[in-house]
């Protein structure tokens, strides 16, 4: 049932936002971290999970905004939510019912900077994305860059309008990597590396070439 | 192996024209829909050899090719099943035109003087719902509101939303660049949705016009290139070497485009056969020798037109992200262009 939406829901974003991965991701579980602009990513991100896996996929969502109303439970629904309570103080505990879901054998789909913020504007990632990486080592963690949907549905403003949305995909992480490149515990250090990574990949567009295509004489 | 699997789509759509056809007994059709199948396998042949030997021409070859399958199946569903089909495929190549320029031009606060502002989108909205909105008054033949709809009444619709959102930075930079933008991608280019009730011969005799003119204009180009070297210091030489634009596109000549216009003026001629007669009368080789003529000339400045425009956004903002990888705009710039002017030489004529 959840794969036929899922079905559907990437039909619309082909036919209106003209965005479609190059290729779904094979590993599971995996951990896919993205830039956060608008409510479109969550959608844009679920396409790059195979139809047949995507009730296995879940997002991370802060308990404050999607635990409760209509929108909880659409979200619930349609991506198999995980609440954490943003700002509790204890993060440790914030973090355990997305450890749960990775021992269940189950990928996720975060946003680490935590929320959408200014339009285009790539916000410091929080540290749990770094703790995940070091308890789950061998799980793959593939960054995304959304270019595109900043555009399509800013923050603040209801009218979602057509235009053009990129999924790059970027080289994917292990977390052992992390961990031997900045050391056990340095949770805000991975975080970061993560947050420059996509952040390289937002910028690197497609430069005009410095002279006229070669494609034509006339 | 990828550009195999892109082809899946507008083959299945000949094979189901092809059954289409055959239930309704049209053989004549038929055997042209099967002889442009023919075709479009050998030069998909040759792309994927030119690829394989990994040839300077491949990604050029292939991409046309593309072009081209897509273009048989559209007009052969359009001929084979109901004609709101052909509307409904080139209303979302109009859409797609559209957003991939919308995409292309940087957008930001109104105060960091970029040509689009984040309080343009209701207006960009508005612009895409010109296309749906010319699908319907085009499938029911009202012409004089169709012509009237995008440059009149949307143009002026537009500055009217700007005043209601009580805005003056940046206002005229933006209701130009959106005005531009439906003129040439909803109208002009929305024109092939008027032309469907023309004929879907008349399209095609457009768009195949168009796209064969590119083709012949990187050969003229590299011939005329080969002469110009061969040729002693000169007023012949510079005469051949005269340029339309040196910034724009440095590799454009006016002798380039003007003997690729007569090559195309040419076949038009040779393709006439294939136009039915239009209100009871048929074009004359005459006619059909203009109307290629104009279509070659024109076809050079969407090139040019649309590469000015990306410089001028390319200059401005080295940086800018285009995402996607559409080209949407690449393929269809000539067609902005002859479009129109094949539409109305022929309606002019026979209407």
């Amino acid at each position: 049932m959840r794969a036929l939406v899922h079905a559907v829901l990437r039909l619309l974003l082909r036919v209106i936002f003209g965005a479609a991965p190059r290729q779904t991701i094979g590993d599971w579980p995996a951990i896919v971290v993205a830039n956060h602009d608008t409510h479109l990513d969550v959608f844009l991100v679920f396409s790059l999970f195979p139809l047949w896996r995507v009730s296995r996929v879940r997002a991370v969502a802060a308990a404050d905004y999607f635990g409760r109303g209509f929108l909880g439970v659409g979200a619930r629904l349609a991506f198999n939510t995980i609440l954490v309570q943003r700002a509790s103080g204890d993060a440790s505990a914030a973090l355990e019912p997305v450890r749960e879901a990775l021992r269940a054998d189950c990928s996720l789909v975060i946003f680490p900077e935590g929320t959408r913020g200014e339009p285009g504007v790539l916000l410091p990632f929080k540290p749990g994305i770094g703790a995940l990486a070091e308890e789950f080592p061998d799980v793959p963690i593939h960054p995304v860059a959304l270019v595109g949907a900043e555009r399509a549905l800013p923050k603040g403003d209801p009218l979602p309008v057509p235009f053009n949305i990129e999924i790059r995909q970027l080289e994917k992480v292990y977390g052992r990597d992390l961990v031997r490149r900045h050391g056990a515990g340095a949770r805000r250090a991975m975080a970061a590396e993560l947050e420059a990574r996509i952040r390289e990949g937002l910028k690197e567009g497609e430069p005009l070439p410095p002279e006229a295509p070669a494609e034509e004489g006339a | 192996m990828r550009s195999l699997s892109h082809l899946t789509v507008p083959f299945l759509l000949l094979a189901f024209s092809a059954y289409e056809l055959r239930e309704k007994g049209e053989t004549g059709m038929l055997g042209i829909l099967l002889a442009v199948a023919g075709l479009l396998l050998f030069f998909t042949a040759v792309s994927a050899l030119l690829r394989w030997k990994k040839a300077a021409l491949a990604q050029e070859v292939s991409s046309r090719t593309e072009t081209w399958w897509w273009m048989a199946a559209v007009f052969m569903l359009a001929f084979s099943t109901h004609r709101l089909v052909s509307f409904l495929f080139l209303g979302f190549l109009c859409f797609s035109a559209l957003r991939e320029y919308f995409s292309l031009l940087p957008m930001r606060d109104a105060s960091e003087g970029q040509i689009l502002s984040f309080r343009d989108r209701p207006s960009i909205l508005v612009a895409y719902c010109m296309v749906p909105l010319s699908i319907y008054v085009a499938y029911i033949r009202w012409y004089e509101l169709f012509i009237i709809l995008v440059p009149v009444y949307f143009f002026l619709l537009i500055p009217i939303l700007f005043v209601i959102q009580d805005r003056t930075e940046g206002a005229l930079k933006s209701m130009g660049a959106i005005s531009l933008g439906t003129l040439f991608f909803a109208f002009c280019l929305g024109h092939a949705l008027f032309m469907i009730n023309v004929g879907p011969m008349l399209l095609f005799f457009c768009f195949f016009l168009t796209e064969s003119r590119d083709v012949i204009a990187f050969w003229v180009g590299k011939a005329l290139g080969a002469l110009t070297a061969a040729l002693p210091e000169g007023g012949a030489r510079r005469l051949l070497e005269l340029r339309v634009a040196p910034t724009v596109n440095p590799r454009k000549t006016w002798a380039g485009g003007l003997l690729s216009a007569l090559a195309v003026a040419g076949l038009a001629v040779a393709v006439r056969p294939l136009l039915p007669p239009f209100g009871g009368a048929a074009a004359t080789r005459e006619f059909c020798a203009v109307a290629g003529f104009a279509i070659g000339f024109f076809g050079l400045f969407g090139d040019l037109v649309f590469g000015m425009v990306k410089r001028d956004i390319g200059v401005k903002d080295t940086g800018s992200l285009l995402p996607g990888h559409g080209g949407v705009i690449d393929r269809v710039n000539g067609l902005v262009f002859t479009v129109p002017l094949t539409f109305h030489l022929f309606y002019w004529r026979f209407f």
